[in-house]
């Protein structure tokens, strides 16, 4: 919160400093100072009430009848750190309406949704896609960090409006391969990003690497291979994207992680050959292959590794790190 | 400090300030609880607090609050800087996670006010520049209207709604997919 009022000895009353503060410049005066004593002046229209010491105290202001508090009358610079601690759902559904002093700060304050946490509302909600696209529209292009389950338009939306963004976190994502590779091809700002598909469909073939492809200049990637298909009868069933190892140079990604990976050796050695400043690599499901010594080599390269354990059981896993 | 000579004494001495209340109450307070606000700490650095320093929109009830605060929190950061040069790592660790309890406790018992009394804390917070302090008592209002209605906020706050009818059915059908 940007401070333009610097307290000396007599501190201004305190309804909102920054008033203060215009209140001096438009009389053309300097903020009263603790070198120079404040005397009482003519009569002017409006005098400060600025005491210098503990005698000329004003008297009190009156409390509000019964203990009351005029919330509405909150300064901005107040509300905005209260709703700077509300999701974009909690403000748009709530705080927004309360009154007019409220709604301003909800609709003009870019700053409220320069880091949308959209929480996970249900997949096929139109709702969902309204409320995504209001909090975008009121980021003013400034949108750099969007969490949540969303679709291919919205994602299309973002790039749109915010191409500065530069973490994604896409939970139970659903579109096709074109429409995310064309996103992210577009967000050349983008460092951070976690995606977990909603289903796959012959359009998701070869998901993983598209978005490598899409974005070689990551830092932080994160992709779960099990995604979830929904039987247009039966139900929800797993599904799992076979991992066909990676073939583009990935020359700033630091973390991987990859959930519910079917690994193979051959896909272990591609990772580590195209991620050269791997820092850290984290990989569940199964690993199937065999760890020679090239390979060995190559993972002790890697500061934090975690692989999958060879059980052909999804759940279970070790950390290698044991075995080095 | 037991055997501290008459130096020290006046260095203590310097170092306590005078706060004064609206309704003109003194309360004398370190240094180092009265720093914890940004504000008089500018004060203190510009040599500008011989006399006290008036404070002529706290007024006692909530500057005793205020203070309060300010004392527990000092408090804890010079228990915690203090204890670093004479612990080990793992007994500065324990140390530290006691003093974040103990804070978080009085952090919640302090917050038990009625909903005048958090309102003037906010202001003071805001006005004296003291962030822990700010960021406590907005989040109690924050946590307050989550998941509520904007009628039950107005009602909860007594604040009137001054959106004329036609502008809030306007809002309304704009966002009307948002309450479905």
């Amino acid at each position: 919160m940007a401070k333009t009022f610097r307290a000396c000895s007599s501190p201004a009353p305190m309804q909102s400093s920054r008033i203060l503060h215009l209140q001096y410049l438009s009389q053309g005066k300097p903020m009263p100072s603790c070198r120079r004593r404040h005397r009482p002046r003519p009569r002017r229209k409006k005098p400060l009430s600025l005491p210098s010491t503990p005698v000329t105290l004003p008297p009190p202001p009156p409390s509000p009848p019964s203990e009351q508090r005029d919330w509405a009358a909150l300064p901005q610079d107040i509300l905005l750190v209260v709703f700077l601690k509300l999701g974009p759902g909690e403000i748009i559904q709530g705080a927004d309406l309360v009154c007019r002093a409220w709604r301003r700060v909800a609709v003009d304050e870019p700053m409220l949704w320069w880091r949308l946490k959209m929480g996970t509302v249900s997949v096929w909600s139109v709702g969902r896609d309204l409320m995504q696209r209001a909090a975008i529209d009121r980021g003013a292009g400034q949108c750099e960090a969007f969490s949540g389950s969303c679709c291919d338009r919205i994602l299309l939306y973002l790039v749109k409006r915010a191409p500065s963004s530069k973490s994604l976190h896409l939970s139970r994502f659903h579109g096709p391969n074109e429409g995310i590779h064309v996103a992210l091809k577009n967000l050349p700002l983008l460092e951070d990003l976690d995606i977990w598909p909603s289903y796959v469909s012959r359009d998701n073939e070869n998901l993983f690497e598209s978005v490598c492809q899409a974005c070689p200049l990551l830092k932080n990637l994160r992709f779960r291979f099990r995604t979830v298909s929904v039987g247009y009868y039966y139900g929800i069933n797993t599904v799992r994207e076979k991992f066909k190892g990676l073939a583009t140079t990935m020359c700033e990604l630091r973390s991987l992680q990859l959930f519910d990976c079917d690994l193979t050796d051959e896909g272990l050695t591609s990772i580590l050959d195209y991620c050269p400043v791997l820092e850290s690599l984290y990989i569940t499901g199964c690993f199937d292959g065999e760890m020679d010594r090239e390979l060995r080599a190559k993972c002790d390269r890697v500061k934090d590794l975690t692989l999958p354990y060879d059980t052909g059981e999804d759940s279970v896993w070790i950390k290698y790190l044991s075995s080095r | 400090m037991a055997s501290a000579g008459s130096g020290d004494e006046k260095a203590a001495a310097a170092a306590m300030i005078t706060l004064i209340s609206s309704d003109n109450e003194k309360f004398e307070v370190t240094e180092a609880t009265a720093t914890l606000s940004q504000t008089i700490r500018h004060m203190i650095e510009d040599g500008c607090t011989d006399g006290g320093v008036p404070l002529p929109n706290v007024t006692s009830k909530i500057l005793a609050r205020v203070i309060e605060y300010c004392k527990k929190h000092a408090t804890a950061a010079a228990g915690e800087e203090g204890s670093s040069s004479s612990f080990s790592d793992a007994a500065f660790l324990e140390v530290d996670r006691a003093f974040l309890e103990e804070l978080e406790e009085f952090d919640d018992a302090f917050l038990e006010v009625d909903r005048a009394t958090l309102f003037d804390l906010i202001l003071a917070a805001n006005y004296l520049d003291i962030k822990g302090l700010l960021n406590l008592t907005c989040q109690k209002v924050a946590d307050s209207v989550k998941g509520k209605t904007p009628e039950q906020i107005r009602e909860m706050y007594n604040i009137v709604n001054d959106l004329t009818p036609e502008e809030e059915a306007e809002i309304r059908r704009e966002t009307q997919w948002a309450f479905e």
